[in-house]
């Protein structure tokens, strides 16, 4: 019956789309046409450089290339386009935004085959030079390749060197070290993290991440789908409950976090008016050009409990929606960008990081490079805000941002996250 | 609204008419239907069908993209053991009745107030201005003055040596919202009242002084009785306005990439935040669909309701 309904909105569809316009759309007769939605602004670094081998790869393959630089939400317009013939052949986005909207109902290509593919201009293939550390992010439970990715984002606590070369001397590695420091800030009466709180996601970084050090990568995630919520009372888990509010407690956040508009305290961080910020690798690229005279960028690894130390991470990469018409010409482009020269753009003029090991990094970008290259990669929240979105987003999210704020105790915060999965799970009948 | 329906009723039937009116009503008859057919037809397109196709799609599981799956009356009982929706239901009823009561108190207010006042066509241009600019663009310029090192805060430490008070923060968010809301709303219903009230002739105001009716008893007698047909159509105007508030608390309330938290969701954000909203959507359009539809169904409800209460025979003058 479903079917039947699909089927007959895609011809209702059809059947507009033929009398309302000619037939220049979709169609064999523009077999050498790329479409590409980026999730890049035209303006953004990212977008220059992809212009510029766009127009490379066009001149060179002979392949049209049509590119609308759609912004962030090219996967919700890409999620609304596959019910119709008009799909992209190209899109990139975070590896969790992808595997949310096209993995789970099966709308992605299969990319293995590109793996295999010669990059233009270089004797080695896409897999040869793409560490297997990324395929968690890459690949299904069944191993099929929904994204080859160009862009690496790891997330650190950053600091101004300048300002703290103490730090910088000796970076911390456990909690007490780091908690140590804290006071110690605290005491000579600066303002010690710097928090956007009105970003919830920004928030969940910290307890997300305290979790994972407390039950290992994997752990927040298999914590959350358990239907009973059982896991909460974790001794492991109380204690990173407790560590991050103590940060509240020990008022470690700086004043307005909780009331303030992003980048509005991110930017005062950049301006030495607190120490630490934990933030992924593109903070030096936002906060850059209002940050105080010689700001000098360094970052840490989030502190360990004692065993886990992996670097929480996330990637951007290229999928094709399974309907693509071109998709072949798609796979040329990914592994034609993928080349050493094209791809240190995107470090050398965006100021990122890529996942080819071989690409010189930008200065301020080189201890998340170092973490990046030693330690074993868990993802950014434990893959929680990708695989239960709704739950991260009505449950978790608010409840923690009671948690870092002092307004519910380690205790009451387990007691009420445990009954909210419950009811959460209970619900999704 | 109402002259498009008395107007859409059509010319109405005489008795003996002459020959030549006669042939007029034949050919605005004849009209009548090229007219109105292309209205209704995109009406139909864009408005009808897709509010079936939400009916419709409210019945199932679907996640935009794979077969939708029937799940009956599922998500609907699942709205009701939902927290953050019975949250958002809240919402939107104090939006609909602490906003709406404030924005009319104060829209009488203003209007007693302005209609003696000289430069009143000025004064009403002030007040409609909020009206104008868009929501958005309100709601940025609201979140730089209140945040905590925005204009206000610097005002009260500067004047009164205060320490900043969190007005955006959990606890305040919704309350700054609904402020803003009437802040935003209450030119727009100034202008409509005053209309009203500069309709009523002047004597009936002098009678009333005359016999010695302060200004409360003039608002009750005079002003309230003689502009009701005005004021109840307001009424249902911000009923179904307050349903579809959304950008204000959207901008307000999020960022870019974010969604407001779940505590000051109103119903709209709630349809939006199970579809598309937010850094990692949830993509649940049967789920999102049946909070919708059920608004509607509540609103339709309540604003027959208030045409029943409200309903008054007009007075002539």
């Amino acid at each position: 019956m479903s079917m039947g309904y699909r089927s007959r909105r895609r011809s209702a569809a059809a059947l507009m789309f033929a009398s309302a316009c000619s037939a220049d759309d979709s169609g064999g007769d523009s077999a050498k046409e790329l479409v590409y939605w980026s999730l890049w602004q035209e303006k953004e670094p990212q977008a220059k450089v992809l212009a510029k081998a766009l127009q490379d790869f066009e001149q060179e393959s002979g392949i049209k290339v049509k590119v609308e630089w759609q912004g962030r939400d090219n996967i919700t317009k890409l999620l609304a386009a596959l019910r119709t013939n008009d799909v992209p052949d190209l899109v990139d986005q975070q590896y969790f935004t992808i595997s949310n909207a096209i993995v789970k109902n099966n709308q992605y290509q299969d990319l293995s085959s590109v793996q295999e593919m010669e990059i233009p201009g270089e004797g080695t293939t896409v897999g040869q030079v793409i560490p297997e550390k990324y395929d968690q992010f890459t690949t299904t439970a069944d191993g099929a390749r929904f994204l080859i990715p160009y862009e690496v984002i790891g997330y650190s606590i950053w600091y101004n060197a300048k300002t703290l070369p103490d730090v910088a001397s000796s970076p911390p590695k456990t909690w007490q070290e780091f908690s140590a420091i804290l006071a110690k800030s605290k005491a000579a009466g600066r303002n010690p993290i710097a928090l956007d709180g009105d970003i919830a996601g920004y928030a969940e970084y910290w307890t997300a991440t305290a979790l994972v050090r407390a039950l290992g990568a994997g752990g927040f995630h298999k914590l959350v789908s358990d239907k009973q919520a059982s896991g909460w009372d974790d001794p492991n888990v109380r204690t990173a409950i407790s560590a991050i509010a103590d940060l509240a407690r020990q008022k470690y956040f700086i004043p307005g976090y909780d009331s303030s508009k992003f980048p509005a305290i991110q930017t005062k961080w950049a301006q030495n008016e607190a120490d630490f910020l934990f933030m992924g690798s593109w903070a030096p690229t936002e906060t850059g050009p209002l940050a105080a005279p010689g700001f000098e960028y360094r970052a840490f690894n989030f502190p360990t409990f004692g065993a886990d130390d992996s670097l929480p991470a996330s990637v951007i990469g290229f999928a094709i929606p399974k309907p693509a018409d071109h998709a072949e010409a798609a796979e040329q482009f990914i592994a034609y960008f993928l080349n050493k020269e094209r791809l240190s753009k995107i470090s050398s003029e965006a100021s990122n990081l890529t996942p080819r090991a071989d690409i010189e990094v930008p200065k301020q970008l080189a201890d998340v490079n170092a973490l990046l290259q030693e330690k074993s990669l868990s993802k950014i929240t434990d893959g929680v805000l990708g695989d239960f979105s709704d739950f991260d987003k009505k449950v978790f999210q608010p409840l923690n941002l009671k948690l870092m704020t002092g307004k519910v105790t380690p205790d009451e915060f387990i007691e009420q996250i445990a009954a909210g999965q419950r009811d959460f799970w209970a619900n999704q009948r | 609204m109402a002259l498009a329906t008395a107007t859409a009723r059509g010319p109405r039937r005489r008795r003996g008419p002459r020959a030549g009116t006669a042939a007029f009503e034949r050919s605005r008859r004849r009209l009548y239907l090229p007219f109105v057919v292309p209205a209704l037809l995109l009406h139909l397109a864009f408005v009808i069908g897709p509010t079936l196709a939400a009916l419709w799609i409210s019945f199932h599981e679907w996640d935009g993209v794979s077969g939708m799956q029937w799940r009956g009356l599922d998500n609907y009982s699942a709205l009701f053991d939902d927290p953050t929706f019975r949250t958002a239901l809240v919402n939107t009823f104090i939006i609909l009745v602490v906003a709406g009561a404030a924005i009319f108190i104060v829209s009488f207010g203003l209007t007693m107030l302005v209609r003696e006042m000289r430069g009143r066509s000025f004064i009403r241009s002030v007040l409609f201005f909020p009206h104008i600019v868009s929501a958005i663009v309100l709601s940025i310029v609201w979140g730089f003055i209140f945040q905590h090192n925005g204009v206000v805060n610097t005002f009260l430490n500067k004047v009164f040596g205060a320490e900043p008070i969190g007005w955006l923060n959990a606890d305040n968010l919704f309350r700054m919202i609904l402020i803003g809301t009437v802040w935003i709303s209450t030119g727009l219903y100034v202008t409509i009242i005053m209309a009203a009230v500069d309709r009523i002739p002047r004597y009936f105001y002098e009678d009333a002084l005359l016999a010695g009716a302060n200004s409360f008893q003039r608002l009750r007698y005079v002003t309230l009785p003689l502009s009701w047909d005005v004021i109840s159509v307001a009424a249902i105007f911000w009923t179904i306005s307050s349903l579809k508030i959304f950008e204000f608390i959207y901008a307000f309330g999020g960022t870019t990439n974010d969604l407001p938290p779940p505590s000051v969701w109103n119903s709209a954000l709630f349809v939006y935040g199970e579809s598309f909203g937010g850094r990692s959507p949830s993509y649940l359009f049967g789920y999102a669909s049946a909070s919708a539809i059920l608004m509607l169904a509540l609103f339709t409800v309540l604003i027959v309701a208030l045409r029943r209460v409200l309903r008054r025979d007009s007075i002539e003058f």
